[in-house]
């Protein structure tokens, strides 16, 4: 057998392999994320209102149109969206604020200590989200939550800290996502920061290059992907988050941590007079209409960031 | 060697069929409420005593369970039995068995007309829900001990001038102690508010607000129609506590167990409005805390609103269950013992629901609950004058027949929040809040 076909075999072998440990994963994706998502399509055309509903009829696209026209569906749907980029924008600030810095940390610190730091940074990103907003809002609840409670006690603050209230559930919300995901954006880009070829960083240093300048000309350039892979991280679970909105009160009560996830949710689930609002199928077309942008932005990111590694 | 071991395995396979076939047969049950699970356990345990072919397996769904619950009937794969099954439009009817069909023992045992029930209320023939009691009575609750070091004495309360001065008295007290918050402690609930306060609320100013709310609620009014809308003058009365700052701030912003109860139970405020569970919870939090209430004050006509036996929640049996005959079989047999009168006895006395149920042949009724011997039997007992419970129905439910499924109901949805605090917050008028109740009505209710 000569090195060509050998090496093929090898090439076949580790694929073969990779495709073993990817399969699991892929498989939970195809089930719980694709398949879903194609048998849903269908029902933006239809008059469907929750799916407990036992009868639906076709209508075309005036879902479609209802989101742009309709004032009784654009009421549910359009400020929870401006909502979400504003939580985005803010989103992806804690990305580099958390995310990078402590990579940075991470990257710059012996290896020794490395370790512990990496765990401790990644700790919150295994908690429920529902759960730790849960907390979240019981320690800030407005006359018993014991946060509130000690920081009132000890004149910190003048009354409780009203997470309902529109700025602070925003702040608190940010806070609250940054934190859990820090390690999570820390991995990213603490992979991109151990690809940069150690020589060029000796380098610069023996050059007196100054660790800005590092940042600037050598780290940033070279943790493209990472970032490009952090950016569409972002976006793409912004829109998505549900787990923390829940905890913080979105279903019962606290308007302003009503993202477009929740808005999605309540327009497809809970009827008889819950929290749902009984519009499964313009749910389904709003879905449509808001993902379709995103992921075209996402493609293109990726485009930008392969052009930018090839030159 | 192996032979051995093939005959250790087949014994094994033999003993596990054997026992699989003497097996009782599990039906799953939901329970009514978490908050009574524990008491409905013990009715159960009854149960399985007197029929040890049947295993109940009992579990409860929180409000925060909902949506997974509704998965779980979506997917067809319902509990055999429901102590609270929802068939609030006729949509929802379509998905429980009709009782009617199913062969039941107590049909003469109702104080009400069971039977014609539903049809009234939804237009349709059919007995989806069971219910042995009446609805949870909403009433003003307190801390007795609480209340003696203010000085105050709510059973004095025979108008709503005598309410406001109350609550004006209370007010003050509130003022000059530094842990307590609210004169009425409350938060935000979807149904509570909007459909069970508000219309224990409308009775107490006017003898005939049932009827024209249900005027409402068919079509026959409109709501911006301010001279006639029954819940004027609720409202109005609301907004006044509110703005003379009985309520919390921003009450429709604090979550219902969370921040409400939480502060019921530690103690923030010395009153509360609120229905049947809340004592239990008290209870359960601090056995030693001693609870009291008392009731809306009565109509010009005298009367105070109750809640009627509510048909469009309650036990019954799904219609996928009937896909397992033996399953079916079971929960039938669950039916009949829940609405047995030794079981409503039973459930009555443990539950503090007072029953709409005939319970002559096993000695009657002894309710000790707080709710009960403070708000409705003295009532009964002639201590509030000639005032006695109005029985009517909810103005809403006789609308039911033209709600348009899964769209938000003026009668109770969350949508109601926001337009609730745009009002209260002054950013809306009473013209404004009517015209969002009759936008509401207008996209929910299909009037023919």
């Amino acid at each position: 057998m000569g090195p060509r076909t050998s090496l093929s075999l090898t090439l076949r072998r580790e694929n073969r392999t990779s495709l073993f440990f990817v399969a699991p994963q892929f498989l939970l994706y195809l089930t719980f994320i694709l398949l879903p998502l194609l048998v849903s399509i269908p029902l933006a055309f239809t008059d469907l209102v929750g799916f407990t509903s036992t009868k639906a009829q076709f209508v075309g696209i005036r879902n479609f149109i209802s989101i742009f026209t309709d004032p009784g569906v654009m009421q549910y749907i359009w400020p929870t969206v401006l909502r979400t980029f504003i939580f985005m924008a803010c989103n992806y600030l804690t990305v580099f604020i958390f995310g990078l810095s402590f990579a940075l940390m991470m990257y710059e610190l012996s290896t020794r200590v490395q370790k512990s730091y990496f765990v401790i940074i990644y700790l919150p990103y295994i908690i429920s989200g529902l759960g730790a907003g849960m907390f979240i809002e019981l320690l800030f609840a407005r006359d018993t939550g014991s946060l509130n409670l000690l920081l009132e006690l000890l004149h910190i603050i003048p009354q409780p800290i009203n997470l309902k209230s529109s700025s602070a559930s925003l702040f608190a919300l940010v806070a609250f996502v940054g934190w859990r995901y820090a390690g999570y954006n820390m991995a990213i880009f603490l992979s991109g920061l151990l690809t940069i070829p150690v020589d060029t960083i000796d380098a610069a240093k023996m050059d007196g290059v100054s660790y800005l300048q590092r940042l600037r000309h050598i780290y940033f350039p070279q943790i493209i992907p990472s970032i490009a892979i952090a950016t569409i991280s972002c976006l793409v679970g912004s829109f998505g988050i549900f787990d923390e909105p829940v905890g913080f009160g979105a279903l019962y009560g606290n308007e302003q941590a009503r993202l477009f996830s929740i808005t999605l949710y309540r327009m497809g689930l809970g009827t008889g007079g819950t929290y749902g609002i009984g519009m499964l199928a313009e749910g389904v077309a709003s879905s449509i209409v808001v993902f379709t942008p995103l992921i075209i932005i996402a493609l293109l990111i990726f485009r930008w960031q392969k052009r930018r590694q090839v030159t | 060697m192996r032979y051995k071991l093939y005959l250790f395995l087949t014994v094994v396979m033999l003993a596990g069929v054997t026992a699989a076939m003497g097996a009782p047969l599990v039906l799953e049950v939901r329970a009514s409420q978490p908050e009574y699970m524990a008491k409905e356990r013990q009715i159960w345990d009854v149960f399985e005593q007197q029929n040890s072919d049947i295993k109940i397996n009992l579990f409860s769904i929180n409000e925060s369970e909902d949506a997974a619950f509704q998965a779980r009937l979506a997917a067809g794969n319902p509990p055999g039995f429901s102590s609270m099954a929802y068939a609030q439009s006729v949509k929802q009817g379509e998905t429980m068995v009709d009782l009617k069909t199913v062969d039941f023992k107590w049909w003469d045992k109702f104080a009400y007309d069971i039977k014609n029930a539903w049809k009234k209320r939804y237009g349709v023939d059919k007995v989806p829900i069971m219910q042995w009691s009446s609805g949870p009575l909403a009433s003003f609750i307190y801390y007795k001990d609480e209340m003696a070091k203010a000085g105050l004495d709510p059973s004095t309360i025979r108008t709503m001038a005598d309410l406001d001065a109350f609550l004006a008295k209370l007010k003050q007290y509130v003022g000059t102690r530094s842990d307590l918050k609210y004169v009425i402690a409350t938060g935000w609930h979807v149904w509570c508010w909007p459909y069970q306060f508000l219309h224990h609320f409308i009775t107490a100013f006017d003898p005939a607000a049932q009827s024209k709310a249900a005027d409402l609620y068919t079509g026959k009014a409109k709501w911006t129609d301010l001279a006639k809308n029954p819940y004027v003058p609720a409202f109005r009365k609301l907004k006044e506590w509110y703005d003379k700052g009985y309520f919390p701030k921003e009450f429709w912003t604090l979550a219902w167990e969370d921040d409400f109860e939480a502060a019921f139970i530690g103690r923030k405020a010395i009153l509360t409005f609120h229905g049947p569970w809340l004592w239990d919870k008290v209870e359960a939090a601090d056995p030693s805390a001693q609870l009291a209430g008392f009731p809306l004050p009565p109509n010009s006509a005298g009367k105070i609103q109750a809640f009627p036996p509510d048909v469009s929640q309650g036990p019954g049996i799904y219609k996928d269950v009937q896909k397992n005959p033996a399953v079916f079989k079971a929960a039938v047999r669950a039916l009949n013992f829940m609405f047995s009168p030794q079981s409503v006895k039973m459930l009555a006395e443990s539950l503090g629901s007072v029953p709409a149920y005939d319970l002559s042949s096993v000695g009657g009724l002894n309710l000790r609950t707080p709710q009960y011997l403070t708000v409705i039997k003295p009532v009964m007992d002639g201590k509030f004058g000639k005032a006695s419970w109005d029985n009517t129905g909810f103005g809403p439910d006789a609308g039911g027949r033209f709600y348009i499924e899964g769209r938000p109901s003026p009668a109770f949805s969350d949508p109601l929040q926001p337009i609730w605090g745009d009002y209260f917050s002054g950013k809306i008028n009473m013209a404004g809040l009517m015209a969002a109740y009759q936008k509401m009505f207008d996209n929910a209710f299909k009037v023919q």
